[in-house]
């Protein structure tokens, strides 16, 4: 009943370059993101496993301290693997926007000490986020891989990184517009002929402004980019990605496909399972009627394994079964 | 408080920072500093009117409508008198 | 100790939480508490912080943006919607300096900032955060049961709390010497009365929400912190971080709830091969949380044959929470 399987679907995009996992907490995206990685690494093309998801998994599921550096994944050629730490990133953007506002006070000739404002300005909640983001896009910018695999944080988190870019866009329109007005004012009072003092606040907004539209671009450019939904044969993560994929056709970011994890196989589950069992397998089958109702684009169907997927090698059994 | 109370203890407050300066220029000194820390304040709560990005603005916005009528003089002076300034030195 | 000894013996406690990572069922924990403690005669309220909430799917009933819809007697639920909130508060704001100024339309300048300031990446967290306080603060219901989102955003939202008091603190202060100065300087020019200072008020009732808020999320005495595992190793891994985490921000927490252990009766039976093995997984890592947590295991949740969806399979789950319908 599958339309188009994942193999086809890469295949059918051969400059597929960046690929999220997304879907409710629980679902395996952690799971399906290393199995996809791994699969593209074992085609030859050199793969970066990346986690954005503010609490990382991918050091459990490896097996191997991952956190901080891409690192190469042991016995596997091709295959890095990278827990983003934000901590540089935080401490870059808040002595950024120190320097911001020590230079806009003094640019305004406001005598009052502010250190201690400069310092609760930095504390801002968003910081951790907006440098998950920019650690983000810094990767991709840097182009050190044929392929990116994001790990992505839960829905509602992972929809405000990626709805973020066209956020920011509009406010930092929005902020340059104000600058470029006091710029312009400042031309036409300017009487000396000495250069126009440069205008750091402005490089920097322009810079932001850059950087964002690039990302933009390439977050919603169907060729390259990808975001894949995992769901359950369940309810509430059903519900999830229904709400999710119409937010991110909002967003004009495109959505590859649908695919189901923890199937329960007739094989399996085997000739006379217990009631518990034959009870959950019903309810599956009354949820896979509900997914393909929904999810015309459904991809891959994931059996429940017998154990944790954990490893390399268990990654593998995934990724046979993803790319079937 | 009563307000005798707390006017004693302003008193007190403005002799200690204001000690020595003629009653005139006590009065302006007070103004202009108010002055600068309006402009402070404004800048923390509502700086990314200008371009600076400081704070998360939800609880800028409950004090947006008291300072209405101060942002276009304070947007003007934030922007534009450095280079008044400097054009008529 | 047992969780419904947990609530008998703190009947102090009433704001109520579940952690943990995603998807090991928080929300239907909350759900089922929330019907437990309304069928013995509280009122309950559950609500969600959570944009992708998922109380409506569990209730299966539409109850998003629609404030607290009463669900059976004296069980509440809400989902907030922070899209809406925001798109409310603008209009206030705009309502607000229309009658102060006697204006007819709100400047263009005072416009763009209203919309760029509703645009700001921390915004929906912000409006979110504050309908919790005014959930909280409201004092309508014996139990506030929160939904919170995944772990990484849950401390997020701790932290949000302790920065909004700093920072509202220091702006009040900065206020309160510029109204000295004010005062000073009327003294000095012997004018009357000065203006009370509005946006002093202001920030007063502010931080007064603020520390509200966040006093309860750390006070020990009214606040009840449940973190939610499954028995799976990287689950035991992340809670073990998490755990240390949450003891950084001072929360705390009232102990561990296991979730979808597979019934053990099973094994006796003749069962797929599968299953046998998570059985046998999962005992290791039973073992494993019983020697990390001990005593402070409140209960083991069993797996059910089906997901937890409509008020019978709540009812069932909330019987296993908290023992039988006594």
């Amino acid at each position: 009943m599958i339309q188009e399987t994942m193999r086809q679907f890469v295949e059918e995009h051969p400059d597929l370059k960046y690929s999220f996992f997304g879907g409710k907490g629980g679902v395996g995206k952690t799971v399906m993101a290393g199995a996809a990685a791994l699969w593209f690494a074992r085609q030859g093309k050199r793969t970066l496993l990346a986690s954005t998801n503010p609490v990382h998994s991918l050091t459990g599921l490896l097996g191997q301290d991952v956190f901080g550096q891409p690192t190469l994944v042991e016995g596997v050629p091709n295959f890095w693997a990278y827990e983003i730490d934000t901590r540089d990133t935080i401490e870059r953007s808040k002595k950024e926007i120190r320097e911001k506002i020590e230079w806009f006070l003094k640019y305004a000739d406001i005598k009052t000490k502010a250190d201690e404002f400069v310092e609760s300005a930095t504390m801002n909640p968003a910081f951790e986020e907006s440098a998950m983001f920019e650690n983000m896009i810094d990767l991709m910018f840097e182009d050190d891989y044929e392929v990116y695999v994001f790990d992505t944080a839960p829905t509602a988190n992972a929809r405000r990184l990626l709805g973020m870019s066209s956020v920011y866009s509009m406010w930092v329109n929005k902020m340059v517009q104000s600058r470029e007005e006091a710029m312009s004012l400042r031309e036409l009072l300017s009487y000396s002929k000495k250069k126009q003092e440069r205008d750091p606040l402005m490089e920097y907004l322009l810079r932001f402004r850059d950087r964002m539209q690039h990302a933009k671009e390439l977050l919603t450019d169907e060729s390259k980019t990808a975001f894949f939904f995992v769901t359950l044969p369940e309810a509430l993560p059903i519900a999830v990605i229904r709400r999710f994929i119409n937010w991110f056709n909002e967003f004009g970011i495109p959505v590859g496909g649908v695919v189901v994890n923890m199937l329960l196989e007739p094989e399996a589950v085997g000739e006379n399972p217990p009631e518990f069992v034959r009870n959950r397998v019903a309810m599956q089958a009354e949820y896979m009627e509900q997914i393909w109702r929904f999810f015309p684009d459904v991809r891959a169907l994931v059996p429940l394994f017998e154990t944790e997927v954990q490893g390399v090698e268990m990654l593998e059994r995934t990724a046979q079964r993803l790319f079937a | 408080m009563t307000e005798k109370k707390r006017k004693g203890s302003l008193w007190e407050t403005a002799k200690s920072i204001l000690y020595g300066m003629a009653g005139h220029d006590m009065a302006r000194f007070a103004l202009k500093t108010r002055g600068s820390m309006e402009h402070l304040f404004i800048l923390i709560t509502m700086g990314d009117l200008l371009g600076v990005p400081i704070l998360p603005p939800y609880y800028s916005l409950r004090l947006l409508p008291y300072v209405v009528p101060q942002i276009s003089t304070w947007k003007r002076r934030m922007l534009r008198e450095r280079d008044l300034t400097d054009a008529l030195a | 100790m047992s969780l419904a000894r947990i609530f008998q013996e703190n009947p102090e406690r009433r704001y109520i939480m579940f952690g943990g990572k995603g998807g090991l069922g928080k929300t239907t924990f909350s759900a089922a508490t929330a019907y437990w403690l309304a069928q013995q005669g509280y009122r309950a309220l559950v609500f969600s912080v959570d944009p992708q909430a998922s109380l409506s799917d569990i209730f299966q009933q539409d109850i998003f943006g629609k404030g607290a819809v009463e669900i059976i007697p004296n069980l509440f639920a809400q989902e907030i919607d922070a899209d809406r909130r925001i798109r409310e508060y603008q209009d206030e704001i705009r309502q607000k300096i229309r009658d102060m100024y006697g204006l007819e339309k709100v400047p263009d300048e005072i416009e763009d900032y209203i919309q760029a300031a509703a645009a700001e990446p921390a915004m929906e967290e912000s409006a979110i955060f504050d309908q919790v306080v005014d959930i909280v603060v409201g004092g309508e219901y014996d139990y506030y049961i929160y939904d919170l989102v995944p772990l990484g955003h849950a401390l997020y939202y701790l932290s949000m709390a302790s920065v909004y008091d700093q920072w509202i603190q220091k702006i009040t202060k900065l206020r309160e010497e510029m109204e000295e100065y004010a005062q000073v300087a009327a003294l000095l020019q012997r004018e009357d009365e000065m203006e009370e200072d509005k946006i002093l008020a202001e920030l007063q009732d502010i931080r007064y929400r603020i520390s509200t808020s966040s006093s309860i999320l750390t006070d020990r005495e009214k606040t009840a912190f449940f973190f939610v595992l499954v028995p799976e190793e990287m689950v035991l891994v992340d809670t073990k971080k998490a755990a240390g985490l949450f003891a950084k921000f001072q929360v705390p927490i009232s102990g561990y709830i296991v979730n979808r252990v597979l019934p053990p009766e099973l094994e006796a039976q003749e069962i797929p091969e599968y299953l046998r093995h998570r059985i046998h997984m999962q005992k290791k890592y039973l073992a494993e949380i019983d020697r990390l947590f001990g005593n402070e295991v409140l209960a083991r949740i069993p797996e059910f044959e089906r997901d937890i969806t409509g008020l019978d399979m709540i009812q069932r789950m909330a019987e296993a929470m908290f023992g039988g319908a006594a």
